[in-house]
């Protein structure tokens, strides 16, 4: 009977104790959201947010919404390099890259329960009455679907670990009919919440205002799902290293490699469509604002750098940098999604009327994020996701 | 990473951040329309030389010219440290008597003005700009409120006084065939016929014209220690120092020959619509001794030559006239020197306006106005009346006029009158008609363009008893102003919305702040909710 | 689960047939133009008789059972800060200065447009605001699900949101009093203006009145009539004794109405549901096919290379056998010459003996 080592005197630093450094920041962030998410729903989203009358949308949208739903987008690039354009090599990004997707979206709508009025009403437009006027509709109906989709997408991972083959089975057979209908749904409602804001011309600042918003938006939906399909692997290979079997290990370079190689071309040519809609428009004279100069940064620091970057990673073979690049293009999405929702629009109210968010906007925000990293966190330390299920193993 | 590339990474990521700090402040640093102190200057000047070269390469710059010439004035210089003299006048331009070339133009500027300001801040003096886009600067905080300036009647006599009557020391005509400027006694006129907006070939511009002359002869006046006008923009061109230009209440008619009474005819110069000469219409006869007085100066109505209207302004039209007919120069009404124009013009008086306000531009067509001007002239009065025998005839219609300059007796008007059809939540309105009429009265008295077209002495009482025939007593108002308005009779409100507007109306154009139109109590007797005003 | 080309081609043809039947005649979505409902009724705003005493406010706080304000409607000293609609002023009248006479102040009412094509009904993706024949835009609240991209819709920025309820939260706008107007009554705040500036009535009539005011009196009013183009039409229309955008009201906003701003991103949407599954299973079947010839072009290579190999080996085989053959012949006939030899040799040895035999002999 030997003793293990230390671990009775400190609980803190054993290694079966709940208590990391991480869970106990998680833990606080929970507490802090479930005491904002009782003050919403008895007191009103006045009493939690900075809302107005002429901000009506803020980070929950602007940030939960807008920046959820294209860093979600991995799932959709992923299986569709893989299953359509048959790229086998990136096979073992798929399940990572699904299961991103889903609880993204999954989030998406979390988040969307508090910002809405009457959460529970969220069916009424596929159930009461129809708006088939609205892009909102459209967003909604194909959100919806394919959520639906990823959960499909995700299930074989589910299945496996619970032992149900038959089901897990026929799951497996749908995954071409699902990446297809993915593609479509994904094209549709990552283009069409760009599309939301054409119909304010006069609250969107120029320089972001274009009839072209719906394919930047699908453009850079692309973009960011690339860029963190690399930043996820990246963290989760610090974090669950021990859960990745040979496989996802030999070919996680080459997907690295292979999609940074991706998010250069497509960052190079959403940059040249960018130009194409500042000349299209003949906003040039706006470069010389303030405003001017912000959309440089967000245009040189943070769409050709990052280009010229994933091409220099790329060349180089490094992939140090290309998983930099990609950190920093998860942050050029955000900057963008906040640009257009929330830093541009409006841009012609005073001082007086814009908008920052109230505190427990942020704890909210935060408290979804961390939830989806701890849902994360369970199901890859349980599901084959980084690695195959030993019963199943020749039958993709 | 690769080794070493940690730092970098991390130093390009805080670098684009600071930047984004920098640049990003401004964005959200929205136009509170901050509207800093934006100073009104009658001696704005544009400087905008370099615009003769072609389309300007910086935005022009503001100059504040009075505020130069004081700091010289104050340091004992005169015009000519930046105003060249030729020939006895001092050139407009700055440092130089031409435009020469783009660069001896804009070496003018940038050495002359840089030049003095560095001097004056070595010198420890307060000065302007030395670096370009300080004084290029399309956002001055200046707002130009130059008043335009002109002769009047008054201030001519006084020019005339000062110059012992003698005409040709301002006005001249250009003689083609000589090539210069000659004087020609008895056709003299005003110089804006010669001298327009801008320079047209040997024209100066007006502006030009009237500085180099006007100012030239008060400086050199100024020099021999004379009383003399302005030398400086803020002078003539503030609208302060304008009102304290000496004004003489009477001095001698202004002579060039002008008939005293006129029978305006136009006649037709075709043979289109039947005799050569055939009268196109009444006569008007034409009091010009009284209208001389009535705008200040001549150019008003003769806005072109010191000649008859009719010279130009034919029936069908001519060249000559800009094709604007007689009719339309007589009665257009939105022309200041048409004479419609220019009565509708007076119309817009406070003392006038109450009731003419309301009253809509157009002049309907079965107005009793036309008779008040045009005369029935008998059949014998045609083209073969000589000038003599016209003016004649001119003076015995104006002699037989009789403006009204009352109205109604007091015995047949009411005192007060009550209004109080639909009282609802206010109470009723007690009119102090009696105290109003006489006020108006009052307002009127010596006014003689009302006296002539307010032809009967219910015409005064229409400006609030409307859409009626004058009459002692006139319909209620609720005969046509239903309980509400309705689209049927559009442009006719209900009662209320009647009441209101007219007594509002009337109060704003013409000054009365006594009564608020918000103060419901100023006008209604204390009703059942008859609420106050708190403001 | 097989098909016959005939059967399948069956299905199709009844498919179709059936929905032309019950299907609606096709528009197409962006180019159509509404003229707006032919007895549409609007409200005129004038300005110039708008003395800004707040009385329509209070008539629509009154007709609407709105909340009572934290000033009461007569103070007029609220008039000093500019103002928007709010959960419980549908309308407001703000106060804004006059450039040409400063002690005649110009004031504006603000309250929904109802526009003829309104962005809001447009963006509500449950359909809670309806343009009715009326011509007042009014809003459901039994269907909303406060998601609040009306107030992201409205050029106007009109509709507010009661924010602090927590359960039952409602988009707040001007009705036009649907309700009074359909019953023949006048809205509110029409009804108690006392210097009329508002008049009610039909669209088309308020336009020729207002052009006719204008007319009457150029130079007392703007010469446009704001609301008659701007986001394709609105029913409250205004005349201004000032530069509109001296009063607030912005006039860059253009005639396009809002619907159309986003038709075509909308028209996209069956396109894509049409094409992108052609386009990735032609990708997809594209890399199959390239997959399949990748694999049978290797096999061919592969089963060519056995097929050499094997050959080289059978040459190689024939040509071993074929030497041992003649190897074997070789040394049969050597050994045959080597037995014939001695044979000889003993042969002579034997004739010096005598016959042992007759069979030596022969």
């Amino acid at each position: 009977m030997t003793d293990s080592g230390n671990h009775a005197e400190n609980s803190g630093n054993s290694e079966n104790s709940v208590l990391t450094p991480f869970n106990m920041v998680a833990g606080m962030i929970l507490i802090v959201g479930i005491v904002v998410t009782i003050l919403r729903f008895t007191k009103g989203l006045g009493s939690v947010t900075n809302l107005s009358d002429y901000n009506p949308w803020g980070i929950w949208i602007g940030f939960d919404l807008l920046v959820g739903v294209a860093l979600a987008a991995g799932g959709y690039v992923t299986s569709a390099a893989v299953y359509i354009f048959g790229m086998k090599r990136y096979h073992s990004a798929v399940r990572p890259a699904v299961l991103t997707g889903f609880l993204g979206y999954a989030l998406v709508v979390v988040a969307l329960h508090y910002d809405v009025g009457r959460p529970w009403r969220l069916p009424y437009p596929f159930i009461i009455q129809q708006g088939t006027t609205s892009v909102l509709f459209e967003v909604g109906a194909c959100v919806a679907l394919y959520l639906s989709v990823l959960f499909l997408e995700y299930s074989p991972a589910a299945l496996e670990w619970l032992g149900l083959k038959r089901a897990r089975n026929l799951a497996v057979k749908l995954t071409l009919v699902l990446t297809i209908f993915g593609v479509v749904l994904s094209t549709l409602h990552q283009s069409s919440l760009g599309a939301l804001f054409l119909i304010a011309p006069s609250k969107l600042h120029p320089l972001w205002y274009s009839s072209y918003i719906p394919i930047y938006f699908f453009v850079t939906s692309i973009i960011a799902g690339l860029s963190m399909v690399i930043f996820e692997s990246t963290l989760s290979h610090r974090y669950f290293h021990d859960k990745m079997d040979a496989t996802h290990l030999e070919e996680n370079p080459h997907v690295t490699l292979g999609f940074g190689k991706a998010a250069s071309l497509i960052l190079a040519g959403y940059f040249i469509i960018k130009v194409i809609g500042l000349a299209a428009d003949n906003n040039w004279h706006y470069l010389g604002t303030g405003y001017g100069a912000w959309y440089l940064v967000e245009m040189l620091g943070f769409v050709a750098l990052p280009a010229l970057m994933y091409a220099v990673g790329v060349r180089e073979k490094n992939l140090g940098i290309i998983r930099g690049t990609a950190a920093w293009t998860v942050l050029g999405i955000v900057v963008n999604r906040f640009n257009i929702g929330l830093i541009a629009f409006n841009y012609h109210l005073p001082k007086s009327e814009r908008y920052f968010p109230h505190w427990m906007e942020i704890a909210i925000s935060l408290f979804v994020v961390t939830v989806g990293v701890l849902v994360f966190r369970f199901i890859v330390t349980r599901m084959p996701i980084f690695y195959e299920h030993p019963d199943y193993e020749d039958s993709h | 990473m690769e080794k070493g590339a940690t730092p970098k990474v991390v130093g390009g990521f805080l670098l684009i951040v600071a930047l984004a700090l920098l640049l990003g402040n401004q964005v959200l640093d929205v136009s509170d329309a901050a509207v800093a102190e934006i100073q009104p200057r009658a001696d704005v000047l544009a400087i905008d030389a370099m615009g003769v070269f072609g389309p300007l390469e910086r935005p022009p710059v503001t100059f504040l010219h009075s505020r130069h010439s004081e700091v010289l004035a104050k340091a004992g210089k005169d015009c000519q440290t930046c105003h060249l003299k030729e020939k006895d006048r001092l050139s407009m331009r700055y440092m130089r008597l031409s435009d020469g070339s783009r660069q001896e133009v804009m070496d003018a500027y940038h050495t002359n003005c840089i030049h003095c300001h560095q001097s004056m801040a070595a010198g420890g003096q307060a000065s302007g700009p030395t670096t370009c886009n300080v004084c290029h600067d399309s956002n001055s905080m200046v707002r130009s409120v130059r008043q335009p300036f002109g002769m009047d009647l008054s201030l001519h006599y006084r020019h005339i006084k000062s110059q012992g009557q003698k005409c040709e020391t301002c006005h001249h005509q250009y003689d083609r065939e000589q090539g210069k400027l000659v004087y020609v006694k008895g056709q003299e006129g005003s110089c804006r016929y010669c001298h327009k907006e801008v320079t047209e070939g040997k024209a100066l511009s007006l502006r030009e014209a009237f500085h180099q002359a006007c100012i030239s002869c008060h400086q050199q006046a100024v020099a021999q220690h004379k009383t003399a006008g302005p030398v400086d923009c803020l002078g003539c061109h503030e609208a302060g120092a304008q009102a304290e230009i000496a004004r003489l209440d009477e001095f001698p008619r202004l002579e060039r020959n002008q008939p005293d009474v006129v029978l305006v005819k136009a006649t037709l110069k075709t043979t289109a619509f039947g005799n050569p000469g055939t009268m196109a219409t009444k006569r008007v006869p034409f009091n010009h001794k009284a209208h001389e007085q009535y705008n200040g100066n001549c150019r008003t109505c003769h806005h072109a030559d010191l000649t008859a209207c009719v010279n130009c302004h034919t029936v069908e039209g001519s060249p000559a006239g800009n094709f604007v007919r007689i009719e339309q120069a007589m009665h257009q009404i939105t022309s200041d020197k048409s004479c419609v124009g220019c009565h509708a013009e007076k119309q817009a008086d406070p003392k006038c306006a109450g009731c003419h306000d309301l009253m809509p531009y157009q002049p309907s067509a079965e107005t009793a106005a036309c008779k008040q001007c045009h005369a029935e002239v008998g059949q014998g009065a045609r083209d073969s009346m000589d000038p003599e025998q016209a003016a004649q005839l001119a003076q015995y219609f104006l002699d037989s006029r009789q403006p009204v300059k009352t109205t109604y007796f007091d015995s047949d008007l009411p005192e007060k009158v009550t209004i109080n059809g639909i009282q609802k939540e206010y109470g009723a309105v007690i009119l102090p008609h009696a105290r109003i009429v006489k006020s108006l009265m009052d307002q009127l008295a010596g006014n003689q363009l009302a006296a002539h077209f307010h032809s009967d002495p219910g015409t005064l009482c229409q400006g609030c008893h409307h859409n009626s025939p004058p009459s002692k007593k006139p319909p209620l108002c609720i005969s046509c102003h239903g309980a509400a308005s309705s689209t049927h009779h559009p442009g006719r409100p209900g009662i209320t919305g009647a009441y209101h507007q007219q007594c509002n109306t009337c109060h704003q154009a013409m000054g009365i702040t006594k009564v608020d139109s918000r103060d419901c109590s100023a006008c209604h007797q204390s009703g059942q909710d008859a609420k106050p005003s708190s403001s | 689960m097989t098909i016959s080309r005939r059967r399948f081609l069956g299905w199709v043809g009844g498919a179709a047939g059936a929905g032309m039947a019950v299907g609606h005649r096709a528009r197409a979505a962006t180019t159509h133009e509404f003229e707006g409902y032919p007895d549409a009724m609007g409200v005129l705003f004038d300005n110039h008789r708008c003395i800004g005493c707040r009385r329509c406010e209070a008539a629509c706080n009154r007709v609407n059972d709105l909340p009572a304000p934290d000033q009461p409607f007569d103070d007029l000293k609220v008039l000093e800060k500019q103002r928007r609609t709010d959960y419980r002023s549908f309308t407001v009248v703000n106060q804004y200065a006059n450039g040409g006479q400063p002690e005649a102040p110009v004031f504006r009412k603000i309250q929904c447009n109802h526009c003829k094509e309104p962005a809001c009904a447009s963006a509500c993706f449950v359909g809670a605001f309806t343009k009715t024949p009326s011509g007042a835009v009014t809003y459901d609240a039994s269907v909303c699900v406060g998601c609040r991209y009306c107030m992201i819709a409205c050029p106007f920025e009109i509709p507010a949101y009661e924010y602090d309820e927590p359960l039952t939260p409602r988009v707040r706008k001007c009705t036009m009093c649907h309700p009074r107007i359909s019953k023949g009554q006048l809205p509110g705040c029409v009804e108690v203006c006392p210097t009329e500036s508002l008049l009610f009535g039909k669209r088309e009539d308020l336009i020729a009145i207002a052009r006719q005011r204008i007319r009457n009196h150029p130079d007392r009013y703007v010469d446009h009539i704001y609301g008659e183009h701007e986001m394709g039409g609105t029913n409250w229309l205004y005349l201004s004794k000032a530069p509109f955008h001296e009063v607030g009201m912005r006039e860059d906003l253009g005639t396009t109405p809002a619907p159309a701003l986003t038709a075509p991103a909308l028209g996209a949407v069956p396109i894509i549901v049409g094409l992108w599954p052609v386009l990735l299973t032609g990708i997809y079947a594209i890399n199959r096919r390239k997959e399949k010839i990748a694999r049978s072009e290797q096999e061919a290579a592969v089963a060519e290379a056995v097929e050499q190999t094997k050959a080289n080996a059978a040459d190689k085989f024939a040509l071993a056998m074929a030497k041992a053959e003649q190897d074997k012949t070789e040394t049969v006939e050597r050994e045959v010459k080597k037995a014939l030899e001695e044979a000889a040799k003993e042969q002579e040895a034997g004739d010096d003996a005598t016959p042992q035999s007759e069979e030596d002999l022969s």
